[in-house]
């Protein structure tokens, strides 16, 4: 065994003064000058060892030492300390110790002569350890001797503690130094106290000989709180007891000095101290008195000591129990007292206007309390901090609360909250309550909540879960017709969005009527047509319908999305934008965040479909940190993967985008859109990658799939038109002539700008001459015309390109500067690479016939050429350059005529035209 | 002897005793979890004592005997062990009176200092946690004051006992000198502990993986078995070790049990918060419980709720009752049911045995769903029989769990899903529920025989015609009807009514939904049977209706399935081969066994009439090897296949061999044909021609008389031709070739023309012969059939070679290769003209996909230049590619190459051919 700190001839640490003192007093008694001292400090902070240490001083110099510690288990037996020392004395004292008979008055100045007399014999040191265990006999006997002790050459050391009384809090303290005529020439007070860091860390240092284990020395402070009892039996601890972390060592060091001190509190203090355990953080020390049964004792008194044994502390107004002493007193209550108490605590809190979560922290530890109160805090304290997810405080207030006894409709209420915290990180269990509502008869007047709960299933991507539920829930003839309708929609959809499933036992569910009037209907009526893609006027008017009211804050939301989703496909980006816009608002202010990242991913592909890669980019990057990356639906994880592989497409990153297609994909992710989508995202990858077989397979696939849902719009994904392109690149141009035609048979059933323009880009991309150059004419026109922003500019490429092979340079260029101003906005990586690219050799094979060449100009004009096309005034130009105003109007100028332009407008579409305009 | 790895704490305890013998006495506790040795230690301490000639006092504390006061002095007191006295009761309880406390410490210690005057004294008392409450005092008075006396007091103390909590007891502890906590066991420890106990040694695996599952435990190491080297540990017999852990834990106050309990039914490591559900605790209760446990030394330290040793866990299990067990692990179900982890849940539901409730059927119900999901059918079907005994006896409940049952099934046991599914018919209330109970079974009969025809048939009638009907109902009426519709595909008269209801679709059918699409593939899968639809229509709308449908390799039985026949009939399996590749792809991810076999014999079908004979004679083997007899339809299906490549590759054991696999008996027509088929073909390749004649013949009455006229599908004529040829009934064999000829030229598929004509260039000779076989070629060209282009060419080969014909050295040269790639290697030695192999020849050449295109460019004669612009490459790397391509495909340059690419089809090439 190593030596601990303050084990014998160890040198205690950050005890100098008092080692002196000790060491002085010592010496003194060992020159026969008598002496008191009184070790005062807190249970564990290294009494024990001041007294060892002034044992092995007074052994060193011949001094005669007996000692004792009074016990616990001693405080009824009579002189028991006294016998410690005396353990074989015979004779009178031998009587006096043990026979009852004998009374105080006479034992006690018979044991104190005895001792005196040892001491007139030689210096005589007496060591009693915890004194204020010490029975109540041979306190009076210490007392007295302290007393006298300056009659011989006797040296009384004693450690003491504060005072619990046992019984009676109230009673007087009888003090070891009673009055202020005590020699102070005698008599001494030694007060230990934890150790600080830096003493901790030479204590540790010192215990391994040399330098601790790494992160060793915090370790400890944080777990022993600098108590150097606790800190040795944490050492020791490590050394003999493998496994076992620093903290629970010191949690159970400390736990046995806990109890200790409890064991000896009388009744009104451990009531106060359980009252501390349980609400001191929530309730002042005023109110904790009402809750604990104090009787007679002042509670500034029970407080105090409680302190000083170090129990609790004060903060502020709040007494805060010891971690240690919360378990210990709460572990020795009955769990019936305890969910009591606790009851009995939120109550007091719930009447002196605590926190909500305060009052719903005490309710987690009741039983159930059957009044409304309880639940309305604990439901507001879930609210609170529900921007906290998963099994947060949140999720743990609203299963106690359904702990409660309440009405169905209002568990049912309850139930879709807590699934709707849960949907972040427990989705499943969220599921499965929801299910519950959906199947549960609440009762007439609730439908609201079984739609929210249908509405949450839906949001969360579970389809498959949610037609099976539906199924049964709309069939449910008790239910009101509005209701039955809406859940059949919602089946419907939930149906239409299970692709690839599995085949089940279906229910029979009503079809949807062909007109509706019912804006959540619409919506989803809206969606289905516009993926049948056969009339898009009914489509939006649908869709219109199902986002018209959108203010409405009790709407249900997937309706909404869906909704934006067929205004996508109809080419009403703009209303799309603000149908999806409102939904997201709705849903984060009913803190829905699945919900949230759902409007976010369809809001995200809409950027993407008007070219906004940054936008597109920032609404998937929210949605990710709204769905939790480890409870994704593996729907949402695979459509996630394929706007991703889009996106980093858009950018020109090939490499990003195929590591994000090579996302691993969760079991199920397969029966879903989003692997459909993820399909023709890897589809066009490998197509851009010059894969084309493979590209085939995947939107052969993807193809399949929409068509197995009669998905059959063109705009959707546009699978089709790029399988045709990859079979012409391949060579077999049957094939490809077949997919064309069909896609332009679709485009034109459908009748939106995107899809006939889509058609005749991808037509005119996979031919050559005249026919190319009409379909891409076609699709510039049809495409100026669409809000599709990122199409329009790859028509304005493709046909520029065309006429750039055909020689005709003046075309091209003037169709370039279109392109370059919609890519400079659009960041479209790989257009605008092979814009700037087509550019460059047009310019090469046109450079003698343009008037406009690159000038030579001079360094100030180059920059001030620069700042303008970024976009600066000239005030602001002449500010940067800290020129004049008239200095960069005339620079101006001269350029200008360089150029051959009249203004900003033209110099910039001819730096466009150069290549020149730097990347915004 | 010291205990293994104890001699640090016999040292300790030796040095206390001569220290005492010096006139210093000590307390020392040995202090420890459960079975880590502490009586051990004592009993040495004893030995130790004696030996050197001290005396000792000794007593044992049992829980039983803590109610008797003062008990353990008595037993260290009586009777007192002095030599040369008589025993005699002490005088500690001598007299009338009962001494007053601290009388009866001060005679206590006075005894033991008494009896130290003559030599030192061991005073030895063993679990001292359970002394009764005065003993424990007297053992306490006695240990704060030993520093004169020549003694020595040794107590052992178990961690985490109540006892050990008293304050009695922590006061013993806090007078003690030296306080011993022994440590577990190393694995050298355990090794050589085990050596003693075998009397042999032990490798140093096998220590280790006792060591891990003993945690190093003394109490483990002896209790279990010591079993062989490769004995698994995990099964153990714990008997013994439950009664002692039992018994411990009794003990304990009842959240110390509950708790274990509790861990013990749960997975470990445990959530802190199941366990609170489980055992009924709050928080508080549960830390104490879990803190005592790992005092006990059941828990291993740290954050995690773990059994130091596994077999702990199974011990405490062991000392359950079973119905605390049931008890218990129906509210883990219920518990992990609330937190959304329904396999879990289930996992716990079925390991009792209790029905309980709907939500249990619920649980299981969303368990086997998210098990199938995941691709786990046997637990899914684990799930879904537990759930059988949760719900109703005869309501609606149980028939959706019977269908719920039939669906997971179907991956891995055909036989029990069809019978699940029309055990669910009668409890399911709604005719559309009970249809689609039915149309969950295979669209075709994989099991042979259509089952229960007449359930389908009233259904049906239930729901009433499709075109009545909307919605789910029309959908579930139109597959009804298919099912029907193929169940009649051997009557000739609802073989003519399908194809009337075919031609009411119009000339664009509507394939909108699954419905739709399934009765479309069936009435097409007619029109290919009887010849009645031509095979360009086939071949389109099949091909659109197969566009339509996912990849799945659950849908091998279902459209796709039936649709095979119609696209191998109208030679059309390019979009198929596709579709089964990737629904390979998809089976294999989700762990889809039987439907991977479907998606499999399709494969070797379209294999076989590609011209991969090799590949379908592999796959088919494989599968009928591997495969339940019960499932008919793959069984013969293969066994076609494999008699046909048997004939082929002039593999005849082969035939036998399918032949041996299939069933005996058939049961309906189309299993007749095939048996048919499948007899006259092994006695081809037997080489027992007139035998193979009569079936054949038979064969050919047979689908005459129904009506199934296929040339690709029924090649019993030509079969035929080519026996009676063998057997020199030329005239017939002749006569039945025009008839062949005929009918397939009526039938309009390029290969029974091809082979038609083949035939009758074999037959007649001369210039007409030649002239047909060149017709032959010209037809079988662009068709799949390479099987029959390999012939053709081959006997052109051969007679303009007789003919002194120039062009007859590149037919054999192409003859050869083909035959090479189908894999026929007599029919290449037959055309063994034709220069000898070349590298490359017969293998697939291992060509990037950009190589193969350049390569098949280059064949199609395009330039280096268009090649570049085509590919939209330069014409740099047009270059390079072919050269790696040359390099690869071992040939010298360009006009090489078209010899040593495998012919199309053969290996996945896609392009058109350019020969013939």
């Amino acid at each position: 065994m190593r030596p601990g700190p303050g084990a014998p001839g160890g040198a205690l640490v950050q005890r100098e003064a008092e080692l002196g003192l000790l060491d002085r007093l010592v010496r003194g008694l060992a020159e026969g000058r008598p002496a008191v001292g009184l070790v005062h400090g807190r249970p564990g902070t290294g009494r024990t060892s001041l007294l060892a240490h002034a044992e092995e001083l007074a052994r060193e110099r011949g001094v005669g030492v007996v000692r004792a510690t009074a016990s616990p288990t001693e405080t009824d037996l009579r002189f028991g300390v006294v016998s410690q020392l005396l353990p074989d004395a015979g004779a009178e004292v031998g009587e006096a110790l043990r026979s009852p008979e004998v009374p105080d008055e006479s034992a006690v100045p018979l044991l104190c002569g005895h001792f005196l007399g040892l001491g007139r014999r030689g210096p005589l040191l007496v060591v009693v350890d915890d004194a204020h265990l010490a029975d109540r006999h041979s306190g009076l006997w210490l007392r007295a001797l302290a007393r006298r002790a300056h009659r011989a050459s006797l040296m009384l050391l004693v450690s003491t503690t504060s005072t619990l009384p046992q019984s009676g809090a109230d009673a007087p303290e009888d003090p070891w130094f009673p009055d202020a005529s005590t020699d102070p020439g005698t008599h001494h007070v030694l007060r230990s106290a934890p150790l600080d860091e830096d003493g901790l860390a030479r204590v540790v240092w010192r215990w391994y000989g040399g330098e601790p284990p790494a992160g060793l020395v915090p370790d400890l402070a944080a777990a022993t709180g600098g108590n150097p009892a606790v800190l040795r039996a944490v050492l020791a601890g490590l050394d003999e007891r493998d496994g076992v972390p620093p903290a629970d060592l010191a949690a159970e060091a400390r736990r046995d000095q806990v109890g200790a001190v409890l064991a000896h509190l009388s009744p009104e203090l451990l009531s106060l101290l359980r009252a501390v355990a349980v609400a001191g953080r929530v309730l002042p020390a005023g109110v904790l008195a009402v809750l604990a049964d104090l009787g007679r004792v002042p509670p500034s008194r029970a407080a105090r000591l409680l302190r000083d044994n170090g129990l609790a502390h004060e903060d502020g107004d709040r007494l805060v129990a010891d971690d240690a002493a919360t378990q210990r007193v709460l572990a020795d209550m009955c769990p019936e007292d305890r969910a009591e108490l606790h009851a009995r605590a939120a109550e007091l809190a719930h009447r002196s206007l605590a926190a909500d979560e305060d009052v719903a922290g005490l309710l987690l530890g009741a039983a159930p309390v059957g009044a409304c109160w309880a639940v309305d805090a604990l439901r507001r304290a879930a609210g609170a901090r529900d921007r906290v997810p998963g099994d947060g405080p949140a999720a743990r207030f609203l299963r106690r609360a359904l702990r409660e006894p309440v009405s169905e409709a209002r568990r049912a209420e309850l139930l879709v909250e807590l699934a709707a915290v849960e949907a972040v990180d427990q989705p499943e269990a969220g599921d499965l309550r929801l299910v519950r509502v959906l199947l549960t008869d609440t009762g007439p007047g609730t439908a609201a909540v079984r739609l929210a709960a249908a509405d949450l299933m839906l949001v969360r991507s579970a389809v498959e879960l949610a037609r099976q539920v539906l199924g049964v829930v709309s069939a449910r003839p008790d239910a009101e017709p509005a209701e039955r309708a809406t859940m059949a929609g919602l089946y419907w959809l939930a149906d239409d969005h299970c692709h690839g499933g599995r085949d089940v036992v279906v229910p029979a569910v009503p079809e949807l009527p062909p007109e509706v009037r019912d804006p959540d209907l619409a919506g989803i009526s809206a969606w289905l047509a516009a993926a049948r893609g056969v009339d898009a006027r009914r489509a939006r008017r649908l869709a219109r319908l199902g986002l018209r009211a959108g203010g409405d804050g009790d709407r249900l939301l997937v309706p909404r999305i869906v909704a934006a989703r067929a205004l996508m496909l109809t080419d009403d980006l703009d209303e799309a934008l603000v149908g999806l816009d409102d939904t997201l608002d709705a849903a984060r202010r009913r803190g829905l965040r699945s919900a949230v990242g759902a409007a976010l991913t369809v809001r995200a592909q809409l950027h993407l479909v008007r070219g906004r890669v940054d936008e597109a980019d920032e609404d998937l990057n929210c949605a990710r940190v709204e769905y939790a990356p480890h409870r994704r639906h593996p729907a949402a994880v695979a459509m996630l993967a394929g706007l991703e592989v889009l996106l980093w497409l858009s950018r020109g990153l090939v490499d990003r985008a195929e590591s994000a297609a090579a996302t691993a994909m969760p079991p199920g992710a397969s029966q879903s859109f989003g692997w459909t989508y993820l399909r023709f995202a890897r589809g066009t990858l490998r197509f851009c990658a010059g894969n084309y077989e493979e590209a085939l397979s995947d939107l052969r696939e993807c193809g399949r799939r929409l068509l197995g849902r009669n998905w059959h719009n063109p705009v959707l994904l546009p699978w089709r038109s790029l399988a045709a392109l990859a079979h012409t690149r391949c060579g077999r141009t049957r094939e490809a002539d077949r997919l064309f035609a069909e896609d332009r048979e679709l485009a034109e059933r459908w009748g939106t700008p995107t899809a006939l323009g889509l058609t005749g880009l991808w037509r005119g991309c996979g031919s050559t001459g005249e026919t190319a150059r009409a379909a891409l004419a076609d699709a510039v026109r049809d495409l100026r015309a669409s809000p599709a922003r990122g199409w329009y500019a790859h028509a304005l490429y493709e046909l520029a390109a065309h006429h750039a092979a055909e020689g005709d340079g003046q075309a091209a260029a003037a169709l370039l500067a279109d392109c370059g101003r919609l890519t400079a906005v659009r960041t479209d990586g790989i257009l605008r690479r092979r814009v700037q690219e087509l550019t460059g050799r047009l310019w090469a094979a046109r450079r003698p016939v343009v008037v406009g060449t690159w000038p030579e100009l001079s360094e100030t004009a180059e920059r001030i050429v620069e700042l303008v096309v970024r976009g600066m005034s000239t005030a602001q130009v002449a500010d940067a350059l800290s020129v004049s105003r008239r200095s960069v109007e005339l620079h101006l100028t001269a350029v200008y005529r360089a150029f051959g332009v009249t203004g900003r407008a033209q110099l910039r579409a001819v730096l466009t035209d150069l290549g020149g305009v730097p990347a915004p | 002897m010291t205990p293994f790895e104890r001699e640090s704490e016999v040292d300790l305890i030796a040095d206390a005793l001569r220290r005492a013998g010096a006139g210093a006495g000590s307390l020392v506790v040995v202090r420890g979890p459960m079975g880590i040795g502490r009586s051990a230690l004592l009993h040495r301490a004893l030995a130790l004592a004696t030996e050197a000639g001290g005396a000792v006092l000794r007593a044992r504390a049992a829980p039983a005997e803590r109610g008797f006061d003062h008990g353990v002095v008595r037993q260290l007191l009586e009777p007192v062990p002095r030599v040369d006295v008589e025993p005699h009761p002490s005088p500690l309880f001598a007299g009338e009176a009962p001494p007053t406390p601290h009388e009866l410490f001060h005679r206590f210690r006075a005894e033991v200092r008494d009896l130290s005057r003559e030599r030192p004294v061991l005073v030895a008392v063993d679990d001292v946690q359970w002394a009764d409450p005065p003993s424990l005092a007297c053992l306490a008075y006695l240990g704060r004051r030993l520093g004169p006396l020549r003694a020595v007091l040794l107590v052992s103390l178990l961690d985490g006992d109540r006892g050990a909590e008293l304050p009695a007891a922590i006061d013993l502890v806090r007078a003690a000198r030296a306080v011993l906590r022994p440590k577990p066991l190393s694995t050298a420890g355990a090794r050589a502990l085990l050596a003693g106990r075998r009397g042999g040694p032990v490798d140093e695996q096998h220590a280790r993986e006792w060591r891990r599952h003993t945690g190093g435990i003394p109490l483990l190491l002896h209790a279990l078995p010591s079993g062989p080297d490769d004995g698994d540990p995990g099964s153990w017999p714990v008997a013994d070790l439950s009664e002692v852990v039992g018994r411990c834990l009794r003990l304990q106050p009842g959240r110390v049990g509950a708790t274990a309990d509790a861990l013990a039914v749960l997975d470990s490591p445990a959530d802190p918060d199941l366990v609170r559900r489980l055992a009924g605790l709050d928080e508080v209760d549960v830390a104490e419980a879990v803190r005592a446990l790992r005092a006990l030394g059941l828990l291993a330290p740290g954050a995690d709720l773990a059994f130091t040793a596994p077999v702990l866990r199974r011990a405490v299990r062991g000392a359950m009752a079973a119905a605390t067990r049931e008890e218990l692990e129906l509210r883990a179900a219920r518990a992990l049911y609330g937190s959304g982890e329904v396999e879990r849940a289930a996992d716990h539901l079925v390991a009792t045995t209790t029905p309980a409730g709907e939500w249990a059927a619920n649980v299981l119900r969303a368990a086997a769903t998210t098990a199938m999901v995941g691709g786990d059918a046997p637990s899914a079907v684990r799930y879904l029989r537990r759930a059988l005994l949760d719900g109703s006896p005869d309501g609606p409940d149980r028939g959706r769990l019977l269908a719920d049952l039939a669906a997971v099934e179907l991956d891995h046991d055909l036989v029990s899903a069809v019978r699940h599914a029309h055990q669910a018919l009668p409890l399911l209330p709604s005719a559309v529920e009970r249809a689609s109970a039915l149309c969950l079974t295979p669209v075709v009969p994989a099991l042979g025989g259509t089952p229960r025809l007449e359930e389908v048939r009233s259904v049906a009638a239930e729901l009433g015609p499709a075109d009545r009907l909307t919605g789910l109902e029309r959908e579930m009426a139109l597959k009804l009807e298919a099912r029907l519709r193929l169940a009649g595909q051997e009557d000739p008269a609802q073989l003519a009514d399908a194809h009337e209801r075919f031609l009411a679709l119009g000339p664009r059918p509507p394939l909108d939904s699954p419905g739709e699409r399934e009765l479309c593939a069936v009435l097409l899968h007619a029109g290919a049977l009887t010849g009645r639809v031509e095979p360009g229509a086939l071949a389109e709308l099949g091909n659109r209706v197969l566009a339509r449908e996912p990849a799945a390799a659950s849908r091998a039985w279902a459209t796709p399935g039936v649709l095979t026949t119609t696209l191998v009939a109208a030679e059309s399996v390019g979009e198929l081969g596709r579709w089964l590749d990737a629904a390979t792809e998809d089976g294999l991810a989700h762990r889809r066994v039987l439907p991977l076999v479907a998606v499999r014999t399709r494969q070797a079908l379209v294999a076989l009439v590609t011209g991969r004979l090799v590949e379908a004679r592999d796959l088919a083997r494989r599968t009928i090897a591997e495969v339940d007899p019960a499932l008919v339809e793959v069984i013969s299906t293969c066994a076609v296949v494999l008699c046909a490549a048997a004939v082929e590759l002039r593999e005849p054991e082969l035939a036998r061999y399918a032949l041996s696999r299939c069933p005996t008996r058939a049961e309906n027509s189309r299993l007749a044909s095939l048996t048919g088929l499948l007899r006259g073909s092994a006695a081809v390749a037997a080489g027992d021609l007139s035998v193979a004649v009569e079936h054949f013949a038979d064969l050919g009455r047979h689908v005459d008389r129904i009506g199934w006229r296929n040339g690709v599908l029924f090649p019993w004529r030509s079969r035929l031709v080519t026996l009676h040829a063998r057997l020199g009934n030329t005239e017939l064999a002749r006569g039945l070739n025009e008839e062949d000829l005929a009918e397939a030229r009526r039938g309009g598929v390029a290969g029974p023309i091809g082979r038609a004509l083949r035939q009758r260039g074999a037959l007649v000779g001369g210039r007409a012969g030649i002239t047909a076989l060149k017709d032959a070629v010209d037809v079988l060209a662009p068709s799949t059939n390479r099987v029959e282009l390999a012939k053709a060419r081959a006997l052109l080969g051969r007679r303009l070679r007789e003919a002194g014909d120039d062009a007859a050295t590149a037919h054999l040269r192409e003859a050869r290769h083909l035959a090479l790639a189908c894999g026929m290697t007599w029919l290449a030695d037959r055309a063994g003209a034709a220069p000898g192999p070349r590298p490359g020849d017969g293998r697939r050449a291992d060509l990037t996909s950009t190589e193969r295109r350049v390569v098949e460019l280059v064949i199609d004669g395009h330039r280096n230049k268009d090649i570049a612009d085509r590919l939209g490459v330069g014409a740099r790397a047009v270059e390079k590619h072919l050269t790696s391509a040359y390099r690869k495909l071992g040939v010298r340059g360009r006009s090489e190459l078209a010899g040593a690419v495998p012919p199309p089809g053969a290996d996945g090439w896609s392009r058109g051919s350019r020969a013939g």
